[in-house]
């Protein structure tokens, strides 16, 4: 066994000692950390470094000095190949789920401030108007206080300092209120902004305890696979065998296993981001596709309002105005007694009343529905232009997605060939393992 | 990227100077990479066990194929192994951040 190996086994895990104990779930729950072959339970900082901050115990500040547990970059030559970077991999691109979730609470905390801000912006007139309510009222109480301490030789059942005693008292109520409401508004305002960074605290605390379930979770699965595996003699082998294993295969194979599963999820994520951005763009085209048509509805009722006007102003009413006009030349060659006379009043007085409707009901009411209906067009023409600037960002978005995920998911899929060429050109260079 | 990064920390409370970020970046890469392999040692049998033994200098694409036909449950147990650190920070991120 070499002394990086032997090393390795006696720092990193318990492999070519006594058989490890089989956790139970329980065993799980309670002491998470001490589970068989766990090379470094402590991944909590314990030591203090020169800047105050605790630094994990093994943590390879200097890969030179012996007795170090070390990276497989530091110590082995052939592995030092920069492909392994989660940059070189993934790309320069991070999956926007992940960064969405990361920058959530700053951005909300951004969203909340300037709510609140703006919240107190608007109720800060309100509050000016409190307090001058207030110091108004709090110099009236002054002032009743003074005349009362005027006629303070006076008997207590004196009229006059009966009265302003009242006075006083109803003054002091008015105080009372305003104070009460000033307090309350000024109360109000300081605790939407101190409100802010309880949030703050209240998603990080949430955020710790979705970190801390998930972490029962994975220690349950994990302490069910060991249930399942079972301990016994073929363990008892697969120590014996890799025993003399060398720490840096041993590692490297532990991080080929999870840059491949971390690459592939981070695939998997910019491409459901990707689909969330084909749907959000799907459904601002649709937005588009249905403020077009309302806006070509609005333009027809408009239009036919408008018609409608022009033919009661340039038509209809001058006609009626035209057969007023016969019929009242018409009665005025009858006689009052002629038969005909009552009819052509009757005629009359229905032609007017029906100018009358078209000049004080139909003109209005349909001058009325045009003018709406453009107005309801240039909203929605205004609309139109955001939803267009929505949609060209929204493309940009996807466009720059599909990129991200093209790009992860060849990299997830590629990255092992990347690798391959890697280590083979780091194993022409490097010299000879001496433990191989 | 690291699988820790400074704004996952910044949203659990914890911030760090750039040097000791990446700092508890690598110690967390480098834990995580040593307890997958450990889990991965306990779901093989002697024989693949013999078999990783071979595969030193075998290349990277090599064991990932082999890991990935003779470990079913890679990705489970790298996905577990992830939770529980990150678990483990937010278990102790005010300890983290105060000192």
């Amino acid at each position: 066994m070499t002394e990086k190996a032997r090393r390795y086994l006696d720092v990193g895990s318990r492999l070519g000692t006594e058989p490890a104990p089989t956790p139970s779930p329980e065993d799980a729950q309670e002491s998470p950390t001490d589970m068989p072959l766990s090379p470094a339970p402590d991944t909590i900082p314990t030591q203090p470094n020169a800047d105050g901050l605790r630094v994990p115990d093994n943590l390879p500040t200097d890969p030179s000095l012996p007795g170090e547990l070390t990276t497989p970059e530091a110590t082995s030559p052939a592995n030092n190949e920069t492909l392994y970077t989660d940059a070189e991999i993934l790309g320069k691109h991070y999956p926007v789920r992940q960064m969405i979730r990361e920058i959530g609470n700053q951005r909300v905390h951004a969203i909340e401030s300037f709510t609140a801000r703006l919240q107190n912006v608007r109720d800060t007139p309100a509050k000016l108007r409190l307090g001058l309510v207030l110091s108004m009222a709090q110099r009236r109480v002054a002032r009743k206080q003074a005349k009362l301490d005027a006629v303070n030789h006076l008997s207590d059942r004196h009229i006059l300092k009966r009265r302003r005693l009242k006075k006083l008292q109803e003054a002091q109520r008015k105080l009372t209120s305003a104070d009460r409401k000033y307090k309350t508004h000024t109360s109000t305002m300081q605790k939407r902004v101190e409100n802010i960074d309880k949030n703050v605290d209240k998603r990080r605390a949430a955020y710790r305890k979705e970190l801390r379930a998930r972490r029962e979770t994975a220690l349950s699965r994990r302490a069910m696979r060991h249930e399942l595996r079972g301990e016994g003699a073929s363990l008892i082998e697969v120590r014996a065998v890799l025993k003399d294993v060398p720490k840096e295969h041993l590692e490297r194979v532990g991080k080929i296993a999870a840059v491949a599963y971390t690459s592939e999820q981070r695939a998997a994520q910019a491409r459901k981001h990707e689909q969330t951005q084909v749907n959000r763009e799907s459904r601002s085209q649709t937005a588009i596709n249905t403020n077009r048509r309302k806006a070509q509805e609005a333009a027809k009722e408009a239009a036919n309002a408008s018609g409608i006007v022009e033919e009661l102003k340039t038509q209809t009413i001058p006609k009626a105005q035209e057969s007023l006009q016969k019929l009242r030349k018409e009665l005025a060659a009858l006689d009052g007694d002629d038969p005909a006379y009552i009819n052509i009043q009757v005629q009359i007085q229905e032609v007017e009343e029906r100018i009358n409707i078209y000049e004080n009901r139909e003109l209005p009411y349909w001058e009325q529905v045009a003018h709406s209906n453009r107005e309801r067009v240039a909203t929605l023409d205004t609309s139109h232009t955001d939803l267009v600037a929505d949609l060209t960002a929204r493309q940009t978005t996807r466009n720059t997605a599909t990129t991200n995920a093209n790009t992860l998911n060849e990299r997830a899929q590629a990255h092992a060939d990347a690798l391959a060429k890697a280590v083979k050109e780091a194993a022409n260079t490097a010299p000879a393992e001496p433990n191989n | 990227m690291p699988l820790l990064t400074a704004n996952l920390l910044d949203n659990l409370g914890i911030s760090l100077s750039e040097q000791d970020y990446q700092l508890l970046a690598e110690h967390f890469e480098t834990t995580l990479n040593e307890r997958v392999i450990n889990e991965i040692v306990l779901e093989l049998s002697p024989e693949q066990a013999e078999q990783l033994s071979h595969l030193q200098q075998a290349s990277d694409e090599e064991v990932l194929a082999w890991l990935k036909a003779n470990v079913p449950d890679v990705a489970e147990i790298v996905a577990d192994e992830v939770d529980i650190l990150l678990g483990e920070i937010a278990e102790n991120s005010e300890a983290i951040n105060g000192n």
